[in-house]
This record gives structure tokens, C-alpha cells and sequence, in this order.
């Protein structure tokens, strides 16, 4: 729209100068040339541009579009044209400044000057000073809104003052000055005003500046802000599940006034979208239920209108599917925290309504993703369907089952569907890892549940500057070995890639301790005996990751004798001792690696003195009395005791006189005849080389 | 209730008294009683013709026991005076201001006229601005006298005399007395004139005249400040005004002593000879 007279003013031309009459503010404008012919180019029908190229020609003024651009600028500030002046974004908004610095002649540039028309008393009166302002209440108001505003000052004229709000978009009327005296000296100058600030939809938010005009001047400013429409209060509706017709279903209506407007909930009005009457639910806070019964099963839609204490309204429509009596009943849910990539199990129990008679048909689930719908058939129970997304996100999954009697009823769940997880990775180290000496580590990758992915590999840097080690696609545990060159601590990291490219990365410190002392053992056979020769088991191995072999194992026996060197060995070695008498010693094993490394072991043993021999004696099966009974004696050194049996002496019990063997070795027989039946103790003492004794006895019952 | 019908400026006022006598007094003792300048007495005062304003002039004091005078303007306590002479003041200045804001073929605007070579020199002001003291040396240079309170303008632009005597001052208060234009040894216009000269000024002691020229438009910017009929109807008195200041010249500065200024203006006559040219002086 192009620059228009407001339709308030009054226009009369003065040779080439223009004065204007604006009834609607009561105030009078004297147009110099320049400003004249803008003023009378505003006629709606033509362009600034149009009206710049008129006084380019007609007055050949430079600069004509600035010098339009400014004489509306200024038009529109004194609210003389219909609406205000869009800014012509292409050039900056042009100054008398800028103009005059163009070479534009101070005559050249428009003029207006302002009077506010007297009232009859200003007529005649001196003038009173300029008015002042004082306060101004209230200071705000909303688009859209009249506020009435109450200004105080002074020198505010009865019929006479102009109330300016900077900007556009406010309109003020109803100015009335009151406190204002018809008789006195100071008639009709009020200390306070009323009037209405009309503010437009569209005007801007923000500061604006209030200022009075009188015949005696402008007054400062005061501050008013517009604020934006307080907002519109909110409005939600849900139906009870399952809506049947010839049964109530139960509506929650929750509505809250805009937070910050002030308001509160007036009205909630609901239709039910079946042509019955409107339900008027008044004043409510918070949520509030209202039941409706539907006669007939259908689809309806029902509108709740939130009106708030400020006439504003929200307005929310559901749709209500009412089923027929007796359809179907459904459900459906999903698995818990379904994943992207992974399938989702959804579980629906349809049933046919009691007492219908009939079965489910089939049940058709759309899974809300766009891929194609799936009939599950006839079912009965709970049915589970798995559906595989592609992409996170919220999907409406609806089931709807059909009856046998092609009833129908449809229920729709949500289903957040998580974008897939990352794999997961950790690692392990074998203990007391060795510079020099393999360190392996241990690990374990894994998919995330539900993401459809495998580990498609393993990267594991051991920190130590050596090139990282790709251990490609693992399945559960894996070990990889790396050896350090020296002690210190490391960080070892292992990162797992899988088949989505999502990663993890799990890290460890591993300290990596020098190379160790060889170890040794040294072991005694059992039960040493004095005499007799003693096994020792001497065990002697390099540190792991010492790189050095065993050079000699000394061995000292603790009694006195030389100590032995048994030289390399690898593994365990044995060497015998004889200690020649009993007592406690102890065995001292030094084992010398390569690396001049030494470890010592030592053992006490325990050396016993040797033992007795050992005898024994048996007689022959059935002695009868008058014949030879044979007796075996078998008499044996004790082992260890480095002795021979030296004589078995043998008694029969009989009163005859004992036998003496002499030295034997292994089992001996002899033959002795009972004279007459009876029970006889038969002894044998063996004896030997040591002069030990051992005795044996067996009681004979010769028949 | 006695009533009578006056027109004034095309203003048709009604006044109704109380008493026969003082009906009779107001129509036979205009020295004693004056009407307001420029009321006719018209015959037709039909008690329910329609008048722009009714006043009623009432004897007998509110308080009762002393004798006094009521105003009333409709039903608007104009005056509550003891002497008839402070009732009819009362009575003009308020039917006088009425009829400046209501008069439908004339624009009265606040200020001294004096008529100078068949123009008319318009000074514009409000009360205290001067206007009768540059009147006053105006006169004592020769001018004739139209006005110390109103430019009546008609619709031709032309100045109307209103020729009531002067208001003089005593000193610098607001007292003032009324001496006859006679009594200056002036004449008093008779016949509209265009106006050739507007001088808006006041007065500031030890002030310099130091004139500067207004443009038509501003120079109806500034009649326009003082004209009572100002606000509301613009279609009656912007075109008024287009054609009063459309020939003329105007000055606007501050001013000292009215002889001096009077004096100085004669002697600079190709600036009124200019005016003169232009159609004013």
C-alpha cells in the first residue's frame, strides 16, 4: 500500500506551503514546500518512488528519494498518514544530516510545524507552561488490549492535550483532563488525564515513550511497554479406554490458563461431536472428568473450548471411536526398550466380546513406520509379532482385531524406539607382568543387546609406542600377548568397532615390573635314616623373562661334610646323602642363574637312627604229636641298618632245647616233633650284624 | 419570567429576567447596563424559539437578605453579584466568549486589529501579550480602531470591527477599565477590511524588535493558536484562515516599547509597501 492521507485530516494550500488540520489528535501542521507536495502525493495510488521522481521534476530536488523517505518518516510520526511507513529496506533510513551533507539545500528539506489547536479559554488565556508528566499507570499493556491509562502531571489542558505514544500501532483515545477548573485563573488545566491506549495486534513489543502536548509545549516522557498477547490458556482431553456404545465413557479434561497471563479457567465447554447439547464443565483448575453415552457406535469428534478469565480460548478435538456392544476387545504391547536395528516383540490379546459368539478373525497391526501392515489371523490369547525398525524414533503401533461378526476395535500404543547402543569391550592383563617376559592380555567384546551388530574388531594399543595389534572380528574372550622392554606402567587400550561402526574403549594401566631371581627347592625323601642313603630333590629355574639359565646348584648338608656342586641343571635333579648318624640337618640348595642372580633354599631333616630286624614264624598245617611239625622263620636286617641277620634262635616251648639257626637270609625252615599233644608257644629272636634283636612267637596246637 | 432574544454574529441568545424592570433597564440604559458588543435585539422572542444559549438574569441574593444579582448561563451559575453593573459584565463577558466560539459565518480570533491604509494590522495574542497597548500606539499614530480583544473574521478573510471600548490596564495588574475609543482621539472602523499586516508579537521589557518573516502557512499557524473556534470544526475555520493570511504579510518577534515599534514599522515602508503590493499595505 502506498502513503495515504489519514481520512482525519483537513488540507488547505497555501501557494506552494500546505496546512492540515488533523481533527482526530486536535492539532494543526504548517507544510513547507517540500513537505506540501509529499502531503499531496499521498493519495494511496502513488509509489514514494513515484512521488520522488514528481519532485526530482517539479521542485529539482536532489536526493528525492531520501528526501521522501524523511518527509514520510516524518508524516507518519505525526500520525498524519493512514498507516505507518514500511521501511524501505535497501538504503539506510535517510537524516536531515545525511541530506545536508549530500548538497541538499536546508530550504529543500521538509518542513512541518505543529500547534496543538487551542480550546477557546487557551485562546484568550496565557498559554500555561508545558505540560510535565509524573507517572503513568499502569505502564504496560498487551497487544491487542485497550489499557486505560491514568496520566498525572501538570498543565495538562482540558480539550487541549495530546497524549503521544512513539511508534506505531497505539491509538489513543478518550483523552479527558480532569482536575481542570472552568472559572478559575487556571481554567481547564488539569494536573491529571485519562485515555485509552488502543494497542494494535501487530504493534511491536517493547519500550515505547508517552509524552503530552499542549499549546505550551511537549512534555518529557514516560515509559510504556507493550507486551506480547498474554498467551492462550492449553486444553487436553483423553477418553476412557474402550468406548462402547450405551455405555458412558468417561472424559478427563485438563485446561490451565497461559502460565504468566493472570487468568484463570472460566469455562470448559465439550461437544461431543453427537449432535447433543454442548457441556458447560465452569470453572475448573486442574484435571476434571465428565462422562457422555453414546447412542450408537461411530466415530465422533469431541471438542473441549478452554475459555480463561481474559476471553481467551483453546480449543482441543480428539476422536472418539465408539464401538458397537459387543466387539472385540484388544491390547498390545512392546518389549521393553526396543532398539533400532533389533526387533521389537509386541504381544496383542484380542478376545471376542463375551457372549458374542464369536472368534478373532484376524487381528492387522500396522507397526507405524511406514512398512506394510501385518495380519496375524485368527488368534486366540496373546499373540506375539516381532517388527524390526529401522531407525530410532516414536511410532504408533495400532492393532485392530475383527471379529467373526466383522466387528472391529482398534487400539494404538506408542513405542520409543532407542537408537542402538555400543558395543561394550574390557581387558584384563596376566599377573605380575616382566619386562622382557610375554604379558598376555585378555579381551572380551561384545555387541550391544539388540543392535543386530558384531564386533568387527578389536584394536588394542599396548602403550608402549609399539604399533597398535587389530585383532579383527572376535567372538567373547580373546588373548593377545605383547612383552614389554622394560619395567614401567603402560596404558593399554582396546577399542572395539562393530558392524555399525559404533566403538568402545576400555583401558587399563599396567605396570610392568624388572626381572626377578631364579628360584629353588630342595626336598628329602622320607623318613631318613642314619646309615642309609638320603635322597634330596633339589628343583632350580631362571626368573621368567630373566632370559638366564641355572649355571650350578650347590648343595651343604649340614653335616660337615663337603658341599656338592651340581652344575647346570634344568628341572629337578636328585643326589643322595648318607648321614652317618641321626640327627637334625640342615640342606642348603644355592641355585646361580647365568645372570650371576643367586636363590637359596633350605630344608631341615629329621635323620633317624636305623631300626631292629624283623622275624617271623609259622608251623605247618595239622602238627600232630609224634610227628615232625615244620616251622618257617623268616628273618630279614631292618632296612637301612646296613646289617645281615647274624642268627635266628628258636624255642619251641616244649621244654627241649632252643636251635640256633645262625646267620640266614630269607625265610628258613626246620622241623621240630611234639611228643605229645598239646598247645606249645613256638619263639624266634633273630639277631643281627648290629647286635639288634627282634623276637617272634606263634602258640602251636599239636593234636 | 420576561424574555427577550438577542442575535449577535448570527448567535441567537435568549434573556429572561425575573423582573420587568430590569428587562426594561437592560433595553433603555446601556450606560448603565451594557449589552454585550454586537447583540441586536430581535423581535420574533418567542419564549420557545430555539436559541443557541438562554441566560436568566435573576434579583434577590442567594443568601436573601441583602440585595443582588444572578447569572446564570442554562443552568450555570454565571455570577452571584451585589451591583446590576457587575451582573451585566458578568453577562457580557460570558455571552461575548459564547458567542466567539459558536458565531457560524465569523472566526473570532484573540487579538488587536487596527484598520492602516484600508488594511488591517492583526496582532494576535493572549490576554497580558500587549495587544491593547500596541493597539493604544497604533491609534495615537493615526490607525482606526477595530479591536483590543477580537479579529472577527468572515469568510472572506476581511476583518470585522469589534469595536467595544478599549480595555486598559492600571499598571501591570489584571484590573482593568473600559475607555471609549473616542476618549484617544481615534476613529473606530466601519467596514471589513483584508487584513495587509500581521505582527505577532509580545511584549518583553528592554526586548529588541528583530522581525522574521512567517510563510502563510505558518502565519495561520499562528492565528489558528489564538482563534476561540479552534478545535473541532476546521472545515469552518481552516478556510477562513487560508483567506486572511493569503495576501498579507506577518513578523514574528519579540517587542519593547509599542511607540517605538509602531514608529519603526512606519518608517520602514518598502517592507509595507511590499505588503502593499501583495495586496496589504
Amino acid at each position: 500500500m502506498y502513503p495515504r492521507q489519514s481520512p482525519t485530516t483537513h488540507t488547505e494550500q497555501l501557494g506552494d506551503e500546505g496546512s492540515v488540520y488533523d481533527w482526530a489528535r486536535g492539532q494543526v501542521h504548517a507544510l513547507n514546500p517540500t513537505a506540501a507536495r509529499v502531503w499531496r502525493l499521498c493519495d494511496g495510488t502513488t509509489s514514494p518512488d513515484a512521488i520522488a521522481a514528481a519532485l526530482r521534476v517539479e521542485i529539482g530536488i536532489p536526493e528525492a528519494d531520501a528526501v521522501v523517505d524523511l518527509t514520510l518518516t516524518h508524516l507518519a510520526s505525526l500520525h498524519l498518514l493512514e498507516l505507518p511507513i514500511e521501511s524501505r529496506g535497501d538504503r539506510p533510513a535517510a537524516t536531515r544530516r545525511w541530506l545536508l551533507g549530500r548538497g541538499v539545500a536546508a530550504a529543500m528539506l521538509p518542513a512541518i510545524y505543529s500547534i496543538v489547536a487551542p480550546c477557546p479559554v487557551e485562546a484568550q488565556s496565557p498559554r500555561p507552561g508545558a505540560p510535565t508528566l509524573t507517572s503513568l499507570s499502569p505502564n504496560q499493556g498487551a497487544r491487542g488490549t485497550t489499557v486505560a491509562v491514568t496520566l498525572t502531571g501538570t498543565n495538562l489542558v482540558a480539550g487541549a492535550t495530546t497524549v503521544t505514544v512513539s511508534g506505531s500501532g497505539v491509538t489513543v483515545t478518550n483523552v479527558t483532563v480532569s482536575g481542570a477548573s472552568s472559572l478559575t485563573a487556571s481554567a481547564g488545566v488539569g494536573t491529571s488525564l485519562t485515555a485509552n491506549f488502543v494497542i494494535d495486534p501487530t504493534a511491536a513489543t517493547g519500550a515505547r515513550t508517552v509524552t503530552v502536548t499542549t499549546a505550551g509545549g511537549t512534555s518529557g516522557s514516560l515509559e510504556f511497554t507493550i507486551s506480547a498477547l498474554p498467551g492462550l490458556p492449553t486444553v487436553s482431553v483423553t477418553a476412557s479406554a474402550n468406548p462402547v456404545a450405551g455405555a458412558a465413557t468417561t472424559f478427563t479434561i485438563t485446561a490451565a490458563p497461559a502460565p504468566g497471563s493472570g487468568a484463570t479457567i472460566q469455562n470448559v465447554r465439550v461437544t461431543f461431536g453427537d449432535a447433543t447439547p454442548a457441556v458447560d464443565l465452569g470453572a475448573v483448575s486442574g484435571p476434571t472428568t465428565t462422562q457422555h453415552l453414546y447412542a450408537a457406535a461411530g466415530t465422533y469428534i469431541l471438542a473441549a473450548t478452554a475459555t480463561d478469565t481474559g476471553a481467551r480460548t483453546a480449543t482441543v478435538s480428539i476422536q472418539v471411536v465408539v464401538a458397537a456392544p459387543g466387539s472385540p476387545t484388544l491390547s498390545v504391547t512392546a518389549s521393553a526398550n526396543p532398539v533400532a536395528g533389533a526387533a521389537t516383540t509386541f504381544t496383542i490379546t484380542a478376545a471376542p466380546a463375551p457372549g458374542s459368539g464369536a472368534t478373532i478373525q484376524n487381528v492387522r497391526v500396522t507397526f507405524g513406520d511406514g512398512t506394510p501392515a501385518v495380519d496375524l489371523g485368527a488368534v486366540s490369547g496373546p499373540t506375539t509379532t516381532q517388527h524390526l525398525y529401522a531407525a530410532a524414533g516414536t511410532y504408533t503401533v495400532a492393532a485392530t482385531g475383527t471379529d467373526t461378526g466383522a466387528r472391529t476395535a482398534t487400539v494404538s500404543i506408542q513405542v520409543v524406539v532407542a537408537a542402538p547402543g555400543s558395543p561394550t569391550v574390557s581387558v584384563t592383563a596376566s599377573a605380575n607382568p616382566v619386562a622382557g617376559a610375554a604379558t598376555t592380555f585378555t579381551i572380551t567384546a561384545a555387541p550391544a543387546p539388540g543392535s543386530g551388530a558384531t564386533i568387527q574388531n578389536v584394536r588394542v594399543t599396548f602403550g608402549d609406542g609399539t604399533p597398535a595389534v587389530d585383532s579383527g572380528a572376535v567372538s567373547g574372550p580373546t588373548t593377545t600377548q605383547h612383552l614389554y622392554a622394560a619395567a614401567g606402567t603402560y596404558t593399554v587400550s582396546a577399542t572395539a568397532t562393530d558392524t555399525g561402526a559404533r566403538t568402545a574403549t576400555a583401558s587399563i594401566q599396567v605396570v610392568v615390573g624388572a626381572p626377578g631371581s631364579p628360584t629353588v627347592s630342595v626336598t628329602a625323601s622320607a623318613n631318613p635314616v642314619a646309615g642309609a642313603a638320603t635322597t634330596l630333590t633339589i628343583t632350580a629355574a631362571p626368573a621368567p623373562g630373566s632370559g638366564g639359565t641355572i649355571q650350578n646348584v650347590r648343595l651343604t648338608f649340614g653335616d660337615g661334610t663337603p658341599a656338592v656342586d651340581l652344575g647346570a641343571v634344568s628341572g629337578p635333579t636328585t643326589t643322595q646323602h648318607l648321614y652317618a648318624a641321626a640327627g637334625t640337618y640342615t640342606v642348603s640348595a644355592t641355585a646361580t642363574d647365568t645372570g650371576a642372580r643367586t636363590a637359596t633354599a633350605s630344608i631341615q631333616v629329621v635323620v633317624g637312627a636305623p631300626g631292629s630286624p624283623t622275624v617271623s614264624v609259622t608251623a605247618s598245617a595239622n602238627p600232630v604229636a609224634g610227628a615232625a611239625t615244620t616251622l618257617t622263620i623268616t628273618a630279614a636286617p631292618a632296612p637301612g641298618s646296613g646289617g645281615t641277620i647274624q642268627n635266628v634262635r628258636l624255642t619251641f616251648g616244649d621244654g627241649t632245647p632252643a636251635v640256633d639257626l645262625g646267620a640266614v637270609s630269607g625265610p628258613t625252615t626246620t622241623q621240630h616233633l611234639y611228643a605229645a599233644a598239646g598247645t606249645y608257644t613256638v619263639s624266634a629272636t633273630a639277631t643281627d650284624t648290629g647286635a639288634r634283636t627282634a623276637t617272634a612267637s606263634i602258640q602251636v596246637v599239636v593234636a | 419570567m420576561f424574555e427577550r432574544h438577542f442575535v449577535a454574529y448570527g448567535v441567537r441568545i435568549g434573556l429572561r429576567t425575573d423582573s420587568r424592570a430590569l428587562l426594561d433597564a437592560l433595553e433603555q440604559d446601556p450606560v448603565r447596563i451594557p449589552l454585550p458588543f454586537g447583540w441586536r435585539m430581535v423581535g420574533d422572542h418567542e419564549p420557545d424559539a430555539p436559541v443557541s444559549v438562554r441566560y436568566e438574569l435573576l434579583t434577590g441574593g442567594s443568601g436573601g437578605t441583602c440585595p443582588s444579582y444572578r447569572v446564570y448561563a442554562g443552568v450555570d451559575l454565571v455570577a452571584d453579584v451585589a451591583r446590576l453593573t457587575d451582573a451585566a459584565r458578568a453577562l457580557a463577558a460570558h455571552a461575548e466568549f459564547l458567542v466567539a466560539e459558536r458565531a457560524p459565518d465569523h472566526l473570532f480570533v484573540h487579538a488587536g486589529v487596527v484598520g492602516w491604509e484600508g488594511h488591517a494590522v492583526v496582532m494576535p495574542g493572549v490576554s497580558f501579550a500587549g495587544k491593547t497597548t500596541l493597539v493604544q500606539a497604533w491609534l495615537e499614530a493615526g490607525a482606526t480602531y477595530y479591536s483590543d480583544e477580537f479579529a472577527v473574521l468572515d469568510r472572506d478573510g476581511r476583518v470585522h470591527p469589534f469595536a467595544r471600548p478599549l480595555a486598559i490596564r492600571d499598571g501591570s495588574t489584571a484590573l482593568t477599565r473600559r475607555v471609549p475609543v473616542a476618549a484617544l482621539g481615534a476613529e473606530t472602523g466601519t467596514t471589513p477590511l483584508p487584513i495587509g499586516l500581521v505582527l505577532v508579537t509580545a511584549y518583553r521589557a528592554g526586548a529588541c524588535w528583530r522581525p522574521r518573516r512567517l510563510t502563510a502557512a505558518r502565519t495561520l499557524l499562528a492565528l489558528m493558536r489564538h482563534t476561540v473556534a479552534a478545535r473541532g470544526n476546521p472545515a469552518h475555520s481552516m478556510p477562513i484562515l487560508k483567506q486572511a493570511v493569503s495576501d498579507g504579510m506577518a513578523f514574528v518577534s519579540l517587542r519593547g516599547d509599542a511607540r517605538q515599534l509602531v514608529a519603526l514599522l512606519r518608517r520602514h515602508r518598502p517592507i509595507l509597501s511590499a505588503a502593499a503590493r501583495r495586496g496589504g499595505l
